[in-house]
């Protein structure tokens, strides 16, 4: 543990500090993430299993923000637009999965 | 003094020695919009080089959480302050993001890490920087994801688990190395001239032979990637894996290698690069070398705090999500565009965006072979098309390392529906 408790008075310390963003942030960040992770290969119900995991903090961030069906609309938008590709890499000869 | 020419800035600037160029530079983009902080190269960097006595505190390679972590804490906040406070108000950017190789994000009218002169006490010193506290170097990532819990309960889990609190604001993920920089800080600052620059591969490295621990590199670097190690009295930084950049790990099959952290990558938002560099210090035209498309014609990818003067050769694509003026702090004056382009790429940049992480050896050249149209649709009221275009990139040899395809994805009927037909 840190050698002595945050100063709250301190500047550089963020506690608590809500940060100005466009309303449209978190939802922005919701739309980045289920685009890049459809393009790996990743289906619908792979997907919400990440926004839902507390580990991924940032995309499950979102998901408490705006709320699961939101998230499944992002999502299901998002196959609409990049699900119907499958990139495929051959190495050597070898196709491996993305 | 000398003076030399710095492309990110679009000028001159002083450096306390003259100019010098490998004949190709390591150089890296990172997709930030992929990134989830799954610390997978930090660890991989860690169980490679930093899991000695003495080397404790020490992460190469580190994923932090901005804009409220760092490593070490406060990093950048403190260097950016001291350079406001050595010119105040004036780290301003003037012209306009342009095509001009020399000069593609206007230029910076500031001052560097070298020529804040009036900061720079004793006279002895060469580079504005700081010393980070052992506090500072010894919590990675603490309080980022998650600020404090409530005042006065230290040292108490808490009761509901994922219930802890947060930040209930944007954020992102910032992975860091060395960038190996064109003009190093820890270089420029050495008063043993123990740090040198690889002449091949423009690789930064401490000759631990010289290193005598004065910790005038810990305190110069801006990116604090240079470590001091208490037990062995001398310092120590990334050293860019260079056995596998020379091709030497077996698995190479003597070919250049990307490094342990990017080839652990599970997010696949690495591309590690050699650019062959002109005389001048500018990256020579090399159209096909995927580093040079991202950074000098896509330009999406843009380099990290460019003002600080180091010339850094890790590049960022911007996150989108993030309000631009924080932004164009940290990467310059290019995020507008390099957004735009991103989000919505073209027929090639989506080919070499596909290109990351797919081999462990180094793409020296790519091609994109140009495929059928598959669909067409729309989305977030903009018209998107994809093609089935292939990608292939090759090594040094000039040989196929790999190719990626699009395909449709393929429906296997359920076993209850296989004979209904």
């Amino acid at each position: 543990m840190p050698y002595k408790d945050p100063d709250p008075n301190d500047p550089d310390v963020l506690v608590g500090v809500a940060l100005p963003a466009h309303a449209e942030a978190i939802r922005e960040m919701a739309y980045v993430f289920a685009e890049e992770f459809i393009r790996l290969g990743y289906d619908g119900k792979h997907l919400l299993g990440l926004f839902k995991n507390p580990f991924y903090a940032a995309a499950h961030g979102a998901y408490r923000a705006l709320g699961e069906e939101a998230i499944e609309s992002i999502i299901e938008e998002c196959i609409d637009a990049w699900g119907g590709v499958r990139f495929v890499t051959r190495e050597g000869g070898r196709e491996t999965e993305p | 003094m000398s003076t030399v020419y710095n492309w990110h800035l679009g000028r001159k600037m002083k450096y306390p020695y003259q100019a010098a160029y490998p004949k190709r530079q390591f150089a890296f983009v990172f997709n930030i919009n992929r990134c989830i902080a799954c610390q997978t190269c930090t660890m991989a960097c860690k169980s490679t080089w930093t899991f000695s006595k003495g080397q404790e505190h020490m992460w190469w390679a580190n994923v932090e959480t901005k804009p409220y972590g760092g490593y070490p804490q406060f990093w950048d906040m403190k260097i950016l302050r001291l350079l406001d406070k050595a010119n105040q108000g004036k780290q301003d950017w003037s012209g306009r993001v342009s095509d001009d190789p020399k000069r593609p994000y206007g230029q910076f009218d500031g001052k560097t890490i070298f020529e804040a002169e009036r900061m720079l006490t004793p006279s002895s010193t060469r580079v504005l920087g700081y010393l980070p506290t052992d506090e500072e170097w010894n919590f990675p990532n603490i309080y980022e994801d998650n600020p404090v819990g409530p005042p006065g309960k230290r040292f108490q889990y808490h009761k509901t688990g994922v219930k802890l609190p947060e930040h209930k604001t944007w954020f992102f993920y910032l992975a860091r190395i060395c960038n190996h920089c064109t003009y190093p800080g820890c270089l420029a600052a050495c008063p043993r001239k123990a740090i040198y620059k690889r002449p091949e591969d423009g690789i930064v490295l401490v000759d631990q032979k010289r290193c005598r621990g004065y910790r005038k590199c810990v305190e110069a670097c801006p990116y604090k990637k240079v470590m001091y190690r208490g037990n062995t009295r001398i310092s120590e930084k990334c050293v860019a894996c260079y056995p596998r950049i020379e091709g030497k790990d077996p698995e190479s099959g003597g070919q250049p290698m990307e490094t342990r952290c990017m080839a652990a990558c599970i997010g696949q938002m690495r591309l590690q690069g050699l650019v062959k560099m002109n005389g001048d210090g500018t990256w020579a035209e090399d159209r096909y070398n995927p580093l040079y498309y991202l950074v000098h014609v896509a330009k999406v990818a843009l380099p990290l705090y460019p003002q600080f003067g180091t010339e850094p050769n890790g590049y960022y694509i911007p996150p989108r999500w993030v309000p631009r003026e924080y932004l164009r702090q940290m990467f310059g004056p290019g995020v507008d565009e390099a957004i735009e382009r991103y989000a919505y790429p073209d027929r090639e940049l989506l080919a070499v965006l596909q290109l990351f992480r797919r081999s462990h050896l180094i793409i020296f050249r790519y091609e994109v072979k140009e495929g059928p149209k598959i669909y067409e649709t729309t989305h977030r009221g903009r018209k998107l098309t994809v093609y089935n275009d292939t990608a292939i990139a090759y090594g040094q040899n000039g040989k196929e390392i790999f190719r990626t395809t699009v395909e449709e994805p393929i429906y296997v009927r359920p076993a209850k529906h296989a004979n209904t037909i």
